[in-house]
């Protein structure tokens, strides 16, 4: 049971970044940012390589020029996705989708030529604390994921994470008051997509491979673990939806693990998300209208 | 109270491209302070494009000159941008419709603090709210409730003051009355000419609403936009005396 707790607990710190990042774009802003899926293989495939070529270093030098790495990796789809919706002026929806064609072409080069980057030979750098007793890859990903936590609360509250909810809730508003939307247009899905591509890095470390077929599946993933943590915070104050991630990924998990407990084949496991997802948009949807599919967040 | 608020549009000519034939010619307009200047005109007359120019917003095939007069400042305005965009910076405009101006979901002084935002908004804290006009304290809006629980006339008030949060001097309304029941246009008429009374803030109001206007006639100056039967150009000339 413990051990049970542990995988829930690492997994979800794993995917803590994503599903913050997923909040931002999906969440807050409402776009249909598909491009996290991209972000998440090049952050853990640009974060493989850099820990390759760090192989021998200081774990602490190691782990913040992979860290910054793969969140810069992630953040430059971001920005190819961004661009392509305000520059070339495609639709969100369509430029997420051609931005996951060309980085799936890009991290096919990458992981050259076995298709995969294996780290089994280089050092781990979460394990910047070694003298602590048990777990101390899980403790720093807990350190990590507060960490992120923390961030986001205070990003929510800054003048950029009001637009980013602003924007979700009426696009023309910006330019009204003199307010560039393409810049937070930009920031938003740059922030969204850097998170990812750390949830990537995080992930490549942890199983100690990356491949470029990783990140399928992520976005659905990201859908569910924010449609269930508002469940669980749907009826609590706003200032506390910061907490909408990490409970709903965890939840996530624990659902994931109950029924690999009772012995679900997890080949399915993607089918009960999108049972999921519909059943509780659809109540949601009866019960209030498509006001409630509305999540604000700041 | 500064009389020198007033605004003085000198020798304003336009046309919508160089082979057209011209638009406004050489026409004459002063806006008066401290009251409501209404503009009146049939669908089409050049009341919005008016409010265009005014804006500083004119597209590069359009063609432009004239002088503006407004608080001891003289703006050239000409197709070059930026003497355009100088003058441009002082005027905001109210649309017709509202609800495009605010974020309907947060509260009435988030939507205040958000208009207050910069070009490219960063990692600091909002801003603290500006004092607002003191007679706004007297019309008991909640500050802390959610916009979208407002009503038509309190979205309308919010839009001006949001409008105002950025060193706003000219204020343009567009059909501010349209959408709204007669206590809400009351509500509102009776804001603007507060506004207008205690602030040096030029207020200009495109408006067909002749009875509401009339209640108003005390405080008010009426410009008629109208067009040239035989020439085809826009001519404004003021009408508080013909109107009523």
């Amino acid at each position: 049971m413990f051990d049970i707790l542990l995988i829930i607990l690492e997994l979800s710190c794993i995917h803590v970044p994503l599903i913050f990042g997923a909040y931002i774009s999906m969440s807050l802003m409402k776009v249909p940012d598909l491009s996290i899926e991209a972000a998440y293989v090049f952050g853990a495939l640009v974060g493989a390589r850099i820990l390759i070529f760090c192989s021998g270093w200081p774990l602490v030098i190691s782990f913040l020029l992979v860290s910054s790495m793969s969140l810069c990796a992630g953040a430059f789809v971001g920005l190819i996705s961004s661009l392509l919706t305000t520059q070339a002026k495609i639709p969100p929806l369509l430029s997420s989708i051609l931005t996951i064609g060309l980085f799936h072409g890009i991290n096919q080069l990458m992981s050259r030529p076995s298709g995969y980057i294996s780290l089994t030979n280089s050092s781990n750098v979460l394990n910047i604390f070694p003298y602590l007793p048990q777990h101390p890859e899980l403790i720093m990903m807990i350190l990590i994921a507060l960490c992120f936590v923390m961030v986001n609360y205070l990003l929510f509250r800054t003048q950029l994470g009001h637009c980013f909810a602003i924007y979700g809730n009426n696009q023309q508003f910006f330019s009204f008051y003199g307010i560039s939307t393409s810049y937070i247009f930009i920031a938003g899905i740059m922030i969204s997509n850097a998170l990812a591509g750390y949830a990537g890095f995080l992930s490549a470390q942890s199983t100690n491979f990356a491949d470029g077929m990783m990140g399928i599946g992520k976005p659905l993933l990201c859908i569910t673990a924010l449609v269930l943590g508002k469940i669980f915070l749907g009826r609590y104050k706003k200032n506390i939806t910061v907490l909408v991630a990490p409970l709903g990924i965890g939840c996530y998990f624990i659902i994931q693990q109950m029924l690999l407990q009772v012995g679900f084949n997890l080949k399915y496991f993607t089918a009960v998300q999108a049972l999921l997802v519909l059943v509780v948009l659809t109540i949601a949807y009866r019960k209030k209208g498509a006001q409630s599919m509305n999540q604000l967040g700041v | 109270m500064d009389n020198n608020y007033c605004l003085r549009l000198e020798n304003l000519s336009f046309r919508f491209s160089p082979a057209s034939p011209h638009f406004f010619k050489n026409i004459e307009i002063e806006f008066s302070p401290h009251k409501l200047n209404f503009i009146q005109g049939k669908n089409g007359s050049g009341k919005s494009t008016l409010f265009r120019i005014m804006q500083g917003q004119i597209a590069p095939q359009e063609e432009i000159s004239g002088v503006f007069h407004f608080n001891d400042q003289i703006f050239t305005i000409t197709n070059n941008e930026s003497s355009n965009r100088s003058f441009g910076s002082s005027v905001a405009l109210v649309h017709q419709n509202v609800t495009v101006m605010i974020a309907d979901q947060f509260t009435f002084e988030q939507n205040l603090q958000y208009a207050a935002m910069p070009k490219y908004p960063g990692l600091s804290a909002l801003s603290k709210l500006k004092s607002l006009p003191p007679f706004v304290e007297t019309l008991g809006l909640d500050y802390a409730k959610p916009v979208d629980r407002m009503s038509g006339g309190q979205k309308q008030i919010l839009a001006i003051l949001m409008a105002l949060q950025k060193d706003t001097r000219i204020l343009l309304l567009d059909e501010p009355t349209a959408a709204l029941d007669e206590k809400n246009a009351n509500l509102i008429m009776h804001f603007l000419q507060e506004l207008a009374k205690t602030t040096n803030i030029l207020i200009i109001i495109i408006s067909h609403d002749q009875q509401l206007m009339s209640s108003y006639k005390e405080l008010s100056a009426f410009f008629l936009v109208e067009e040239d039967v035989k020439s085809k150009e826009r001519r404004v000339k003021r009408v508080d005396k013909e109107l009523f």
